[in-house]
């Protein structure tokens, strides 16, 4: 007869409490392993949109992501093939990296001057086989199908805008977007009119000088965008389609455009972009990457730049947001759920002493030291906690299984693509390891006050108890 | 003259006092008093006069609030919590009023139960646990739990219970007291062939007149005084 039978005995004598206590510990580990793979869903759903999207990590002149929004002309990287050809010689980065791929950010106006509309706008510059091979990213096995990007490498000079945008500059019809109204055309005020009548003058002027490079297909609008000397510069773009880009701000402004176009509205120069795009093959590796990245670059004397490489962590704040926010309502529902645990096993066990006082008194008059009886309850919580929270992971495991089948969607926040709504169990070990590991602290503390107050029993005052 | 070595236990002026709140009850006043081994013993007075208290203090689950005691020569005083535990654990076994078997446990493993706390091996006790219940008739109800048992079967698993591990010392606080005479009087007589068996002391603490008449020793505790140690009995069945 050893300590544990022992403590699995004692814990048969009344089954019905024994029961309901595992049955509460059961119901707080189920509850809790589901929603921390659910947050696992949304993290890893959230990362594989983003790193999709913008990659792991973004190389930028120093002082960009401070000062550039502002004045994206002047905050660029000047030769950034060579750049890229640098990365692209590192024996670790070349086996680490996935995508590596430039891009030039802007704003400035978008106009549709034959529907007398205009709006300001921030873009993008990108290479399309780029950035649908980032789309094909799955590191964590969640097989959500991105469509490739409408724009192809050769059709340059065409462009894909946001929904709002569309709306605003009166694109809907022409671009025939389902479920889409233009906005409604009022004649405006002579002064505004004047300024308009300036920008068409502009515009209609670049249509015509690049004519020819630009493709026939889809509806022009002219996007002007001041280049690093300040004059304006204009480009015509073809909108080939309008589409959802995720959330209303980027709905409301975005425009993608060919890098090259982009190059020549903003710096006037096919050498520069405002950043470089680093997708890596496993996001684990992402601040050892980062790292290395920096001293690459920065002590190389032949780049003439000092440059800063963030992860998507720092240039995407929201992430780290949303991930933290639910990692706070985690801890809060798990510090409930532990309590619940600890006062029905503190009562099951402090019961449990009350109703073995005089074998208690029995057990010391034999011979049992007093360090016995404290562990004898000792076990009997950690008994409880064990059946508890394996029995949990268990309950827990076939819940997951049956609700990941059940087809349930949803898209992530910032994304439009639709994916399963899956409780990733198994994606952190950390998460069925510790919280197994909490039930039963939990429950082996909860047992040290009861534990004490029997192995502090008067002998002969628990004898009489009867 | 008994040498020390025959000496089971000796009480010098040995007094105990509780203090419930304000009140002082002196349950114990200046006890002084020498038992001998492989006796059987019976402490007898009327109820309050301090009979438990004594056979607790013999049975070193208590300890007293002035005076001498000392335990198969060892001086008890001095000996700590741990100490006294692990002194209860090799020299003394209890048999009590209400048996105190472990519920959850068999008659077979209650009886273990003492030995694996002397750390004897597995072997060892199964050849004395099978022994010892065979001794007390139980060896067909040994995988019984003590709720399947009767009153009598329960105190004949406590009698195995405390003698399996082979103490110097068996006390026994009303041990018939549960019981009615038929069975009392079958426990008492086991009791006498399990001594008899394993020359070990039995000290007894009883209100029951018709058991006294098999002791050895009858000492007559009143308010807490020795008022007489009655050796005659003894002495008669010696003779015979």
């Amino acid at each position: 007869m050893n300590n544990l039978k022992l403590a699995v005995r004692n814990l048969t004598r009344n089954r019905r409490r024994s029961l309901t206590t595992i049955l509460a510990m059961v119901i707080g580990m189920v509850a809790l392993l589901l929603f921390g793979g659910f947050i696992s869903s949304i993290y890893f759903g959230l990362q594989t949109g983003i790193v999709r999207s913008q990659g792991h990590l973004h190389i930028y002149q120093q002082g960009y992501l401070e000062y550039g929004s502002s004045r994206p002309s002047d905050y660029y990287i000047d030769q950034y093939k060579t750049v890229i050809d640098t990365i692209k010689q590192d024996d670790l980065l070349k086996e680490n990296i996935k995508v590596i791929t430039p891009t030039v950010s802007l704003a400035g106006i978008a106009g549709n001057y034959a529907a007398d509309s205009s709006k300001t706008f921030f873009g993008a510059g990108v290479i399309p086989s780029d950035k649908n091979k980032m789309k094909l990213w799955d590191q964590y096995g969640l097989k959500v199908v991105s469509p490739p990007m409408v724009l192809t490498d050769t059709s340059v000079g065409e462009g894909v805008l946001g929904l709002g945008l569309a709306k605003m500059l009166n694109l809907c019809k022409s671009l025939q977007v389902p479920n889409c109204t233009d906005r409604p055309v009022d004649s405006v005020d002579g002064e505004v009119d004047e300024q308009i009548l300036a920008l068409q003058a502009l515009a209609e002027d670049e249509s015509e000088q690049s004519k020819g490079n630009a493709t026939k297909n889809g509806v022009q609008i002219d996007l002007l965008a001041s280049t690093g000397s300040g004059a304006p510069n204009v480009v015509s773009v073809s909108i080939i389609k309008a589409e959802q880009m995720g959330n209303k701000i980027l709905d409301d402004n975005l425009v993608i455009l060919h890098l090259k176009q982009a190059q020549n509205l903003v710096f006037d120069n096919e050498g520069r972009v405002s950043s470089i795009i680093i997708q890596l093959k496993d996001s684990e590796k992402m601040e050892a990457i980062q790292q290395h990245l920096r001293q690459l670059l920065n002590n190389n004397i032949d780049l003439q730049q000092q440059f800063e490489v963030k992860n998507f962590t720092e240039f995407n704040s929201e992430f780290s947001q949303i991930v933290n926010m639910f990692i706070v309502i985690f801890i809060f529902i798990a510090l409930m759920i532990s309590l619940v645990v600890l006062f029905t096993t503190i009562n099951t066990l402090t019961m449990s002493v009350m109703e073995r006082i005089p074998e208690i008194g029995s057990l010391r008059a034999m011979g049992l030291r007093r360090s016995a009886i404290r562990w004898q309850f000792l076990l009997e919580g950690f008994v409880i906690g064990i059946t508890g929270a394996t029995i949990g992971i268990i309950i827990a495991i076939i819940l997951t299984f049956v609700f990941n089948n059940s087809g349930f969607g949803w898209s992530p926040p910032g994304s439009v693509e639709s994916q399963d709504l899956k409780i990733l169990l198994f994606a952190n070990p950390l998460l069925l390891i510790g919280t197994w590991l909490l039930m039963i602290i939990v429950a082996t503390v909860s047992s040290i006050l009861p534990a004490r107050h029997a192995a502090k029993m008067n002998i002969v005052n628990a004898i009489r108890n009867t | 003259m008994s040498s020390n070595n025959n000496k089971l236990a000796v009480l010098h002026d040995v007094t105990k006092v509780y203090q419930t709140g304000v009140v002082k009850v002196e349950a114990l006043q200046g006890i002084n008093l020498t038992l001998e081994r492989e006796k059987f013993s019976f402490i007898v007075g009327p109820s309050g006069s301090g009979k438990t208290t004594l056979l607790n203090i013999l049975g070193c689950i208590d300890v007293p609030s002035s005076g001498r005691f000392t335990l198969l020569n060892q001086e008890i005083g001095g000996l700590n919590d741990n100490q006294l535990a692990d002194f209860r654990n090799h020299h003394i076994g209890y048999i009590f009023q209400n048996f105190n078997l472990m519920a959850v446990l068999s008659a077979y493993e209650n009886v273990e139960y003492p030995l694996i706390l002397k750390n004897i091996a597995k072997k060892e006790r199964h050849q004395r646990v099978s022994e010892i219940l065979d001794s007390v008739g139980l060896s067909k109800r040994q995988h019984h739990r003590p709720a399947e048992l009767s009153g009598g079967e329960q105190q004949r698993v406590a009698i195995a219970r405390a003698l399996a591990k082979r103490p110097d010392l068996i006390l026994a606080d009303e041990p018939t007291a549960n019981l009615d005479s038929k069975t009392g009087a079958e426990i008492i007589d086991l009791m006498l062939l399990m001594q008899d068996h394993y020359k070990t002391s039995f000290i007894f603490s009883t209100h029951d007149m018709e058991v006294m008449q098999h002791a050895n020793e009858i000492i007559t505790i009143k308010d807490g005084k020795i008022e007489s140690v009655n050796t005659t009995i003894m002495k008669q069945k010696e003779g015979v």
